[in-house]
């Protein structure tokens, strides 16, 4: 297992879609900056009465113990950013289709077998590729955040960071990776089943987009049973996880369902693995 | 006799259809065995169930002599259908990561074996760039990792134009004859097969027809004047007597096989017809191995 391992990791040193995912994922968060940026320049030039656009409607303006208005930008802050980026899932879609690239794509293209021929047992060879996909989606949700904050001190300067809660933050990095842990394992047993990259990428992005959906239908239709799908979805806990005043019910319930997805998943994995033909 | 791999009726299904029909085959040590069968005849799934990469429905294999096929695998060595390689990397790159992955501590064994299969001056080249004889050559290099006793080759000449052929030809002997590596190899190109191969087995529709030595394959399209006689013993009499040959044999009750005197079968015809013998027909017979194959594989080309 730990060859196995040692095979993987330097995959994922050379790997050139690691770099890209990661810069991918640079500049969407720079995007989500920069809007928030052009927000507060609008704001600005409007209560200078300098513009000449018309914004409908009445917005809460927070100010700060001096009076001031505290700038849009400042009131998201990083904190905001981070859960902005888990919440809406936009780092598990970058990790999902980096999965899919990395792991996923051997079950189709044939390099499995050079293991699986040399006598590795199917369970060792399935589960060095999940811990493998598991590594990368710790890697890559730190990589978002340090990201985040990096780049969060140019737009929103010292402030910025005087205003992240280190230890909520930390907190709220650690829940969010066990629920992408739990969805990576879902992610790689999608690539063991469908032993295509695009079918992959396919399913494994429409899980991520239409899943919330039809979990909030099914609570819809089931409320007079008392019974919420959302509450055994990972990918609900996900996007409900608070930055600040952690819930512990939610903690443990969110941990609990968690293991629960990652480990069907992985014996499911395990078990259809091991009798299935390689190509 | 070391058998390196004995099944006993192997058998694979999809569904309804059986792919490998309870197929008995013995690769003997030292063997470079040539398997033969049309496309779809059953050769890539028989292969891949010895590689371990899919599972037989029915029927056993015995590896090196051992049930325990696991352990027994890391002896083999298996190029099935497009080698297992990474594009994005380099064919140093890629037999790292297999050095990696198999736990071989030695890094100059990835050097080395690079240069047996004449890659080692590839330096940053990127494997999607090579050609398809370097394909090979690289999907070879990555089954000759923790130096197997046995390499199990699908159609590793496929696609490749004939100088590739040659090389990966002088390869695979030079593997046989100094490394000692048996070798199960199958391909379309039965030319060139033949110049390798020392035991054949046949196989159409999944059923494995036939297994004979390469001995007893030239003896079979050997060329020879084939006589139809009514008197086989006076006639083979009278060619020992008369035309002082000797190189003959009665494979069938009334049909001679000359091999020898063949520029001259007037000579023969003109001695046996003096000596009252009748003859019903008399022509050359005999053809090429390819032809051959074609023949027991129900004549089509696309053996």
């Amino acid at each position: 297992m730990l060859n196995m391992l040692h095979g993987e990791f330097y995959k994922l040193k050379k790997s050139r879609s690691f770099y890209i995912s990661i810069l991918i994922a640079m500049g969407l968060i720079l995007l989500l900056y920069a809007t928030l940026h052009m927000v507060d320049n609008i704001h600005e030039e409007e209560q200078s009465g300098n513009t000449r656009i018309v914004v409908k409607g009445e917005e809460e303006v927070v100010l700060d113990e001096e009076g001031n208005v505290v700038p849009i930008s400042q009131q998201v802050g990083i904190m905001g950013i981070v859960q902005q980026m888990f919440d809406s899932h936009f780092t598990e879609f970058i990790i999902a289709i980096f999965i899919s690239i990395f792991v996923t794509a051997e079950f189709g293209n044939g390099a499995i077998k050079n293991v699986v021929g040399k006598g590795y047992s199917r369970r060792t060879v399935f589960l060095s590729k999940l811990i493998a996909a598991v590594f990368v989606t710790i890697i890559m949700s730190l990589a978002i955040i340090m990201i985040i904050i990096v780049l969060g001190i140019p737009f929103l300067g010292k402030k910025g960071l005087e205003m992240l809660v280190w230890k909520d933050l930390s907190i709220y990095t650690g829940i969010q990776m066990i629920f992408g842990i739990s969805f990576t394992g879902i992610i790689t047993l999608v690539g063991e089943f469908t032993r295509s990259l695009a079918a992959s990428i396919s399913i494994n992005l429409g899980i991520l987009m239409f899943s919330t959906s039809i979990t909030a239908g099914l609570d819809l239709l089931f409320h007079n049973l008392n019974w919420k799908a959302s509450q055994y979805w990972v990918l609900d806990f996900q996007s409900a996880c608070p930055i600040t005043n952690f819930d512990q019910t939610f903690i443990i319930r969110g941990i609990i369902v968690s293991v629960i997805w990652f480990l069907i998943t992985t014996v499911i994995g395990v078990m259809h693995f091991k009798k299935a033909d390689v190509k | 006799m070391d058998y390196v791999l004995k099944t006993d009726g192997l058998t694979k299904q999809y569904g309804k259809h059986t792919v490998v029909d309870h197929v008995n085959m013995k690769v003997k040590k030292g063997d470079i065995y040539g398997f033969i069968g049309k496309n779809g005849a059953g050769k890539t799934t028989f292969m891949r169930m010895v590689a371990g990469l899919a599972f037989p429905v029915e029927g056993s294999m015995e590896l090196f002599g051992s049930k325990d096929l696991e352990k027994q695998r890391v002896r083999i060595g298996s190029l099935i259908e497009q080698p297992g390689i990474y594009g994005n990397m380099t064919a140093r790159e890629n037999m790292e990561v297999m050095r990696k992955s198999l736990g071989i501590t030695e890094k100059h064994a990835v050097e080395e074996i690079l240069e047996f299969v004449k890659l080692s001056n590839t330096g940053k080249k990127k494997v999607k760039n090579f050609s398809m004889g370097m394909k090979q050559r690289l999907g070879i290099a990555l089954a000759l990792f923790t130096n197997p006793d046995f390499l199990i080759l699908d159609e590793p000449i496929n696609g490749l134009d004939p100088a590739g052929i040659k090389e990966i030809r002088d390869l695979l002997l030079e593997l046989n004859q100094e490394k000692q590596i048996t070798i199960l190899i199958s391909s379309h190109i039965l030319g060139e097969l033949s110049k390798i191969a020392t035991r054949y087995g046949i196989i159409k529709d999944g059923v494995l027809m036939e297994e004979f030595e390469q001995e007893e394959l030239e003896q079979r399209c050997r060329r020879c004047q084939k006589l139809i006689v009514d008197d086989v013993n006076r006639a083979s009499a009278i060619l020992e007597e008369k035309c002082h040959i000797f190189n003959y044999d009665v494979p069938q009750t009334g049909i001679l096989r000359v091999f020898e005197g063949l520029d001259s079968t007037w000579n023969i015809n003109k001695e046996l017809i003096l000596g009252g013998i009748k003859i019903k027909e008399s022509y050359l017979a005999g053809q090429d191995l390819e032809g051959y194959f074609m023949d027991l594989l129900g004549g089509e080309k696309n053996a």
